[in-house]
């Protein structure tokens, strides 16, 4: 039956299928890649991704992808693989790399500095600004989920020299930081964290279409776990 | 809580019959402990309560798979399973 749709579960990837009779698309998904940062969640245009507990996965709790692509949803775009600042995701129309939407010109290229992150030498990519904020007081007794999730150990929760003290308990490393999102995307305790990018580095010259203003958009709202 | 959780893809499983009913993973669960005072009256409003000697999940949408409870639970009761 065709169109056919597919999703599985392979050792260290998830493949996401689209067949007609012609044209066989494929998003991949790489699990030594991805983090679980959350950014195509937020930039999928048809909200077809959706997050795993990204947590526990990072702790080695759980054995599950990240990030899962519905099929059903997907039209196929590529801004999530566009935007991953891990290069996780790829999309390959008939088993080539390919980006219809940045060919025909509706996405900017983007300005980003290359990162290799300190936990595990990943590349990573940083192209936005902004900071992120820690309201310390909500954090419930005990957690570190955001301090053990960061890719780049910009999060410390330093112990106080003495216990009755209140020191400030989550530190960020503005300069470390990569914004990738992660930290925010797998805090527990509701409003204890937030993100804000306030701008997002890409040519601004180049043409690009209303599907970039939109991302841009949903990218620098200030996002509150 | 966030703006782009649409629903949650997993789902927290507890083991009954490895269940011991102390009550860690719903003291350690930081929704459970973020709960505001107003809101701890009912049961409704938190994540993983014990009820009858054994761990229960009340609501599974409000977990955000820290995994906080899996490394609280003793007997390893508690795993985390793909919904669909």
């Amino acid at each position: 039956m065709y169109p056919y749709f597919a999703s599985e579960i392979k050792e260290d990837k998830v493949v996401t299928r689209m067949k007609t009779l012609d044209v066989d698309i494929t998003l991949t998904l790489d699990l030594n890649k991805c983090v679980g940062c959350g950014t195509c969640t937020l930039v999928c245009p048809k909200e077809a991704i959706r997050r795993g507990p990204v947590g526990a996965i990072e702790k080695g709790y759980a054995n599950l992808p990240p990030v899962l692509v519905d099929e059903k949803k997907c039209s196929f775009c590529g801004v999530c693989s566009y935007m991953c600042p891990f290069e996780a995701l790829e999309l390959r129309i008939n088993g080539e790399p390919r980006l219809i939407l940045v060919e025909e010109g509706a996405l900017p290229p983007l300005q980003y500095k290359e990162i290799i992150t300190a936990k595990k030498g990943k590349k990573a990519k940083k192209y936005a600004e902004g900071e992120v904020i820690a309201h310390w007081e909500l954090c419930p007794a005990g957690c570190s989920t955001c301090a053990e999730v960061c890719p780049n150990e910009a999060i410390i929760i330093p112990k106080p020299e003495k216990p009755w003290e209140k020191a400030p308990r989550v530190q960020i490393d503005q300069d470390k930081c990569i914004l990738c999102g992660l930290c925010v995307n797998a805090c527990p305790a509701p409003g204890a964290l937030e993100i804000n990018r306030t701008k997002i580095f890409y040519d601004e010259e180049a043409e690009h279409t209303e599907i970039w203003d939109r991302i841009v958009e949903k990218l620098t709202t200030k996002l509150v776990s | 809580m966030m703006e782009y959780n649409l629903q949650n893809v997993y789902e927290l499983h507890i083991n009954p019959s490895l269940c011991v009913g102390c009550g860690d993973c719903a003291t350690a669960c930081p929704h459970n402990a973020s709960l505001p005072p107003e809101k701890r009256g009912e049961e409704e409003n938190y994540t993983i309560i014990v009820r009858n000697g054994k761990a229960f999940v009340v609501n599974q949408s409000f977990c955000d798979g820290c995994g906080v409870c899996i490394s609280a639970c003793g007997p390893k009761a508690i795993t985390l399973k793909i919904a669909r």
